[in-house]
């Protein structure tokens, strides 16, 4: 019999992105929660019984109601504990645009992020040179939609919705890089990766991001069908 | 209050959910038809990311996608809301609008392809209705319960023109026998009253898809 749980339970696993955005939006906003460290190749009957649709993490319970999907998780965080600091902006016409760039880098930059490391040879190469075209986009288009520069898309210290969605995965890209190949172009992209370097020193990120050595071992074990590549040309 | 113009297409199901969204809250609109062909000026200056339809705008700020669009319109205008105000019915709301987001592509795949890959997408799009049928339609009239919501909106689209793409394509997808409560909820959808008179015209869907799908197949 499942001993009973704390009024906040995230079920997670530690290398999943989309599972520290919600750590980070927890521990922002000051949430006590239990964390359940899922074992993906053995489901435990909580997390199919609270996401039986996906049967993926992260999934919160809050007083035993679930809900899943990391974006959809964020906004209600934001919605139920609406004490500062938001997580959104509270402008309509801002929330839409942090929603877009949101969207974009979730539909856009991680799958071209796995296409690179799913791919050997050419098609890397023709991977790589399309994520870091959808990269120039993120720039460029956050860099126009915002009216303050990098880091943090505000005036305040503490972390975003865009800091999290983007920071939980791009903080990680040299473990990726380790593993698999040097995939973002330094000379292409000084913004993006300023704001990621800013965003990996912020306290609340370092302790709550999965330790690099640990992410690199990973990430070389999951994606070892791909073999090891050095762009020559950077 | 400054200006809004819908700029769109007709014939897509994600012009139509914000256009149905802009009636149900009762704000005046501009629409302006976009040829996708020959994508006008101002479209290519309001969504150069994506360079798609809808997108709309107001007091000359743009804001591009659909389900975006819906969540700034009722933030907006908060009158006759389309999200609950229980955050966590609200959360389920957003889950299911980007359950529908995400699987819809299926329904466009039956669409475009034939043969194997036409079966992958029937197949897909099967699945996708069935998960909506057990989990997310309960007993009540609508999605959230008796009045129309984001979800309704969402799903509404997807699935009157899925009824168009059955036509076209000659296969039944969305069986009543196999989706009762998704047949009895989108006969309630179309009959709503500001929903029935804001539907395509079906002809004219069924031309202009049918020609659609001949050009796709011919490029395939």
């Amino acid at each position: 019999m499942e001993k009973p749980r704390s009024e906040v339970v995230l079920y997670g696993t530690w290398a999943s992105a989309y599972c520290t955005r919600v750590q980070l939006a927890l521990k922002l906003k000051g949430i006590a929660y239990e964390y359940v460290e899922e074992d993906l190749t053995n489901k435990s009957e909580s997390l199919l019984h609270y996401n039986p649709v996906h049967k993926k993490v992260p999934v919160l319970v809050h007083k035993g109601k679930p809900i899943a999907e990391s974006l959809v998780i964020l906004e209600y965080i934001d919605d139920c504990w609406n004490n500062s600091p938001n997580l959104l902006p509270l402008d309509p016409y801002q929330r839409a645009k942090v929603r877009f760039w949101a969207n974009f880098y979730d539909q856009k930059i991680i799958p071209s992020s796995y296409a690179v490391v799913l791919s050997k040879g050419k098609e890397q190469e023709n991977a790589i040179k399309e994520f870091n075209e959808l990269l120039t986009v993120l720039e460029e288009g956050i860099e126009k939609d915002f009216s303050t520069k990098f880091p943090f898309n505000g005036e305040r210290e503490a972390l975003g919705f865009l800091d999290i969605v983007v920071g939980a995965h791009a903080c990680n890209y040299r473990a990726l890089e380790e593993a698999v190949a040097v995939v973002v172009e330094p000379k292409e992209h000084p913004a993006f990766l300023s704001w990621v370097t800013k965003l990996k020193e912020y306290p609340l990120m370092k302790e709550t991001l999965p330790p690099h050595d640990k992410l690199a071992a990973r990430m070389r074990e999951r994606f070892s069908l791909a073999p090891k590549r050095n762009i020559a040309t950077l | 209050m400054a200006e809004i113009k819908l700029l769109g297409l007709w014939a897509s199901p994600y012009d139509r959910r914000v256009l149905w969204a802009l009636k149900l809250k009762g704000i005046p609109y501009e629409y302006v038809e976009e040829d996708l062909s020959n994508k006008s000026p101002l479209l290519l200056q309001y969504n150069p990311v994506h360079q798609k339809i809808p997108v709309l705008v107001h007091g000359g700020k743009p804001i591009c996608e659909s389900v975006i669009i819906l969540e700034y319109l009722d933030e907006t205008w908060p009158e006759n809301p389309l999200l609950p105000s229980d955050p966590y019915e609200r959360a389920v709301a957003r889950f299911w609008v980007k359950f529908i987001e995400d699987k819809c592509s299926s329904a466009w795949l039956v669409f475009r392809t034939s043969g194997e890959e036409q079966e992958k997408a029937v197949k897909d799009s099967l699945e996708m209705l069935k998960t909506i049928e057990e989990h997310a339609l309960g007993e009540k009239k609508y999605f959230g319960g008796d009045k129309i919501g984001m979800v309704d909106i969402a799903c509404g689209a997807i699935v009157h023109w899925l009824e168009v793409i059955e036509e076209v394509v000659g296969i039944k997808i969305l069986e009543p026998h196999k989706f009762p409560r998704l047949h009895a909820w989108t006969k309630n959808f179309e009959e709503a009253p500001i929903i029935k008179d804001n539907l395509p015209d079906r002809d004219q869907m069924l031309v202009y898809f049918k020609q659609a799908r001949e050009k796709s197949l011919a490029s395939a």
